[in-house]
């Protein structure tokens, strides 16, 4: 068992180490790769119980396909199963409750909901990679699903880039290439990742906490919406600059080892809308739930129940994709209230474009959207927007209004 | 990487290892007070 301080520790060292090892293409690369992969699970594991379950629930997707992947009617059902049992695995409170399940394991999973999202990515992908003749070998399903440098908080990779980029074309060998400038880059983005992580969102961290902690001492409203703000405030720049510092961290040293991961950020306080806040915040998770929620429960709607009915449908099938996001984020109602927030604010904003076009025309419409004034404002009330969406990610803030 | 280091690459890795100090240092100092990254 690793203590919090020594786990991260044992990360730092990892990432140092790893390019070594990596950074060299030959016959060995995925089993070294494997073999680091299966230190990080191992020292993440608090016991033996522990570790059996998570190569169970790692396992468990690559065994169904190689036994039944040619049968495409059993994807649905195997998709169901793996998601009840990872539901049953994340503890999910209001779930146990309702049902009034017994808790067998008392431990949580390292990069569980992670997990998640690669295994449906490859019984999704299952057939088409087998057409294209994609390696689906147990090592390299392994490598693709514990990969450590993602395994925490993604970004979330599909199993046709990972293969991609770990094998290159395939005829290269001996030490992959590296300029000056990837290497000091790739240095810098990771020590300014750290930066981000340990130094300025430790500090913003434990601000909110200070300004979420004293709201019960506040007498009256205003006084108590205002501390609100500020702790949403504090909250907002924190988990921005812990999780693009976690991401500079494992993008560099990823780049290190001769690795690509994609970008997970693009300045997202800066989107004039909730969508566009979507496209540029968390960016993989965005394209994962786009193509595996957003696109076929879109097209199941307009298929059968809503035919023709466009924009019902699409402000449907986002409302309900993002419910399930915010869902994903975490176990308790609090998430299951940012993702109503998060989908509300996504069909406003839909709504808003298709009605604004509709009245403005196509012409006056471009000029409004370029309009300098008009997207300061738009950003302003985005950011605030987000800002109070964000509060429910991480502290009980139902327990504010049901004093429970 | 056969390129050789000029003034300014001595200079950005000099700003390096001052992050990574800074880094270093509220590492340390965030172990006494739990502000550790609580993510891992």
């Amino acid at each position: 068992m690793i203590e919090l301080s020594t786990k991260s520790l044992f990360f730092a060292c990892l990432i140092i180490v790893a390019p070594f090892l990596l950074r060299y293409r030959s016959r060995l690369r995925k089993t070294v790769f494997l073999a680091l992969n299966v230190l990080v699970i191992t020292a993440a594991s608090h016991s033996l119980l522990q570790w059996v379950i998570t190569v169970i629930w790692v396992m468990l997707p690559y065994l169904l396909m190689h036994f039944w992947g040619s049968r495409e009617k059993l994807k649905p059902f195997m998709i169901a199963g793996i998601v009840v049992i990872y539901v049953y695995l994340a503890k999910y409170g209001f779930v146990f409750s309702l049902l009034h399940l017994p808790e067998i394991f008392l431990f949580k999973i390292l990069g569980l909901s992670y997990f998640l999202f690669r295994e449906i990515d490859y019984i999704m992908q299952y057939k088409s990679l087998k057409e294209e003749g994609y390696s689906l070998g147990c090592i390299d399903y392994l490598n693709y699903i514990l990969d450590f440098y993602t395994l925490m908080a993604g970004p979330i990779l599909r199993y046709r880039e990972f293969v991609d980029d770990f094998y290159g074309s395939g005829e290269e060998t001996g030490f992959i290439p590296i300029t000056k400038k990837e290497l000091l880059d790739d240095i810098n983005r990771v020590i300014n990742g750290y930066v981000k992580v340990y130094v300025i969102s430790a500090i913003l961290d434990s601000w909110a906490k200070y300004w979420f902690d004293g709201l019960k001492d506040h007498d009256g409203f205003l006084k108590a919406a205002g501390a609100f703000c500020i702790f949403a405030f504090f909250n907002c720049w924190y988990i921005y600059f812990n999780f693009s510092g976690y991401c500079d961290i494992v993008i560099g040293a990823a780049g290190l080892s001769g690795m690509k991961i994609h970008e997970n950020f693009n300045r997202p306080y800066m989107s004039v809308n909730v969508v566009e806040f979507w496209n540029r915040h968390h960016i993989t998770l965005s394209e994962w739930i786009r193509d595996y929620i957003f696109t076929p429960f879109y097209k199941w709607l307009l298929s059968v129940p809503l035919k023709k009915k466009i924009l019902l449908a699409q402000c449907i099938s986002l409302f309900v994709t993002f419910l399930v996001a915010g869902i994903w984020h975490g176990t308790t109602m609090d998430y299951v209230m940012y993702g109503l927030f998060q989908g509300l604010g996504i069909v406003v904003a839909t709504l808003w474009k298709t009605k604004r076009k509709k009245w403005l025309g196509k012409e006056k419409n471009k000029k409004y959207e370029n309009n300098p004034v008009v997207i300061t404002v738009a950003r302003i009330v985005t950011w605030g927007y987000i800002c109070l969406t964000f509060t429910f990610t991480g502290y009980p803030v139902m327990s504010l209004f049901t004093g429970r | 990487m056969d390129e050789r280091f000029d003034i300014k690459d001595i200079l950005k890795i000099v700003w390096m290892g001052f992050k990574a100090a800074v880094v270093i240092y509220a590492v340390f100092q965030a172990s006494n007070l739990t502000i550790l990254y609580q993510g891992f």
